[in-house]
């Protein structure tokens, strides 16, 4: 997995640019979210100084802006944030506490033939919202279900990729298999298919190729992108998800399980 | 199981109701090659079903029209027009064999070619190469040919050895077609020709590739690999189920399953869009 994480390394140098090139830049609902997220996870894989202290620098900024507001798109990924750099800023903590009071709301996603049939055939918003409850909330299930729905997430990964625009999606899909354990053979699958999205800078994302960013606008497109596709990584190649690291102790006397 | 008797009774009702249709041995044809392709694919399915013993109504009827019409086709002119025909005579002659005839003149001209080298200055792709040392084997041709089995194998898998989401359609299929040759259509454990660690491969790619078509609706190699989870003997009754209703739900009335596009003005073209994905789903279901 080096070669993975040397690509991790590239998206951290990206990041560092990025957030060089944010602070020129107004403010805009959710950056400072997710460059605070992006580079917090490149550090926590390929730890390096400049990305320890890039990491620091835009998590603090991001809670000194005020911008965590419990409905606000940085409300979510300051909760991560405050997971992979703990202590750095009450606010931080606050949200990390919102994260795990929403997961506790939710009831674990039941492995079944129905949900594996929806996460194969369901339409795009219902698989997402299978996703974002199966990843605060859990699966349940025997191991042979898990498996079962692990493989259905992937091989909905794989086809949806195979349509233009849609490997955001597929990335989200993979990063739930990875994230709950839920096969553990997707896991080397999910570094090769994220490795290969990846540009030549480091970022992540495309448009067709006619479309041609620069500038800020670039910088907007991309960012989600990068993120989303080192949160992918991290939970294929971490010992730990992320989203089991911000929920830990969310449940007193209960230890996550190490799948 | 309801859907897939469902589906097996509609494939077959009407592949037999397209004799006619699959019949190569007619003048001016404008669409021959087509047609014999379909002829020498139905005689390789009817084949895997004689050799798993289904032997009933459907299958002994195609059988005897298959059979009947081999002996009307000059079948060494043919290899002699284009050596990769031999593929299709080694298929043809382990029909034969399964029929219960005699393979012996079919074998005889894939013989020749095999002595005057033409069979080893094939260039076909890894996977087809790894099924024509398969045939060869199998029509008892294959004798002195271990290393070359080895490295077509060696050849088929090379490709595989990816994430199955950098795969394409055609991958798929070098999939299917590289695990009927191992699996000999389900008559053996793949195990006995390969290393496990290749075999527990193979099934990580058909489970996730027979998800992944089925999220798409790719309902022909779907079929295939429906076929090839089974012989692998993967366990999935879940998979399989899910499949069978799929291929149900897109059933014609007249018993076949569409999916390739022809050309509207191709002559029988309604049969070359289904007669494929309904054979290769009558074959699943039996």
């Amino acid at each position: 997995m080096s070669g993975a994480l040397a690509d991790v390394a590239r998206a951290g140098a990206w990041l560092r640019m990025a957030a060089v090139l944010a602070r020129a830049a107004p403010p805009e609902p959710g950056r400072r979210g997710a460059l605070a997220l992006g580079l917090a996870l490149a550090a926590a894989l390929a730890p390096d100084a400049a990305l320890d202290v890039a990491a620091d620098e835009a998590a603090r900024a991001l809670a000194a802006a005020g911008a965590i507001t419990p409905d606000g798109p940085d409300a979510g990924p300051a909760g991560l944030v405050a997971a992979l750099r703990p202590g750095t800023a009450p606010a931080l903590d606050t949200a990390r506490a919102a994260l795990r009071a929403a997961a506790r709301a939710l009831d674990p996603v039941a492995a079944s033939g129905e949900t594996c049939a929806t996460a194969l055939r369901g339409d795009e918003a219902a698989v997402t919202a299978l996703c974002e409850r199966a990843e605060l909330a859990g699966v349940a299930g025997d191991a042979g279900w898990r498996r079962e729905l692990g493989l259905a997430l992937t091989a909905r990964a794989f086809s949806a990729a195979r349509a233009p625009m849609k490997a955001a999606f597929a990335m989200r899909l993979l990063r739930v298999v990875a994230a709950r354990r839920l096969d553990p053979a997707a896991r080397a699958e999910t570094v090769a298919f994220v490795r290969r999205l990846q540009r030549v800078d480091g970022s992540f994302g495309h448009l067709p190729p006619q479309t041609v960013l620069s500038g800020d606008l670039r910088l907007a497109f991309h960012l989600p992108w990068t993120v989303a596709a080192l949160r992918a990584l991290h939970d294929a190649l971490a010992a730990a998800p992320l989203i089991k690291i911000a929920l830990r102790s969310a449940r007193p006397g209960r230890r996550p399980s190490p799948r | 199981m309801e859907e897939r008797a469902r589906v097996g009774d509609g494939c077959w009702s009407w592949l037999t109701s397209q004799r006619d249709a699959f019949t190569p041995f007619r003048e001016d044809d404008p669409v021959r090659p087509k047609r014999l392709l379909a002829y020498g694919e139905l005689a390789g399915i009817l084949g895997c079903c004689l050799r798993r013993g289904a032997r009933g109504g459907p299958v002994a009827a195609l059988t005897s029209f298959v059979d009947d019409g081999l002996d009307g086709y000059d079948w060494e002119a043919q290899a002699l027009r284009g050596p990769a025909f031999v593929v299709a005579l080694l298929t043809v002659a382990r029909f034969r064999e399964a029929a219960g005839g005699d393979p012996a003149p079919l074998r005889a001209v894939v013989a020749r070619h095999l002595a005057l080298g033409n069979v080893d200055a094939l260039e076909l792709a890894p996977y087809r190469m790894l099924e024509l040392e398969h045939l060869l084997a199998a029509n008892g041709l294959g004798a002195g040919r271990r290393s070359a089995y080895a490295r077509r194998l060696r050849d088929a898998l090379a490709p595989l050895r990816r994430s199955p989401s950098a795969f394409s359609a055609h991958d798929r299929y070098a999939l299917t077609h590289l695990v009927f040759a191992l699996c000999d259509d389900g008559t053996r454990d793949a195990e006995d020709v390969a290393p496990r660690r290749d075999v527990a491969m193979l099934r990580r790619l058909v489970a996730l590739c027979a998800r992944m078509a089925l999220a798409e609706g790719a309902l022909d190699v779907l079929a295939e690999l429906v076929s090839c989870a089974r012989h692998l003997r993967l366990d999935e009754p879940w998979l399989t189920d899910e499949a069978f209703a799929f291929a149900a739900s897109a059933q014609d009335a007249d018993g076949s399953i569409p999916t390739f596009r022809e050309p509207p003005d191709v002559e029988d073209a309604r049969f070359f869009q289904r007669y494929h994905a309904t054979l290769m789903w009558a074959h699943a279901a039996t």
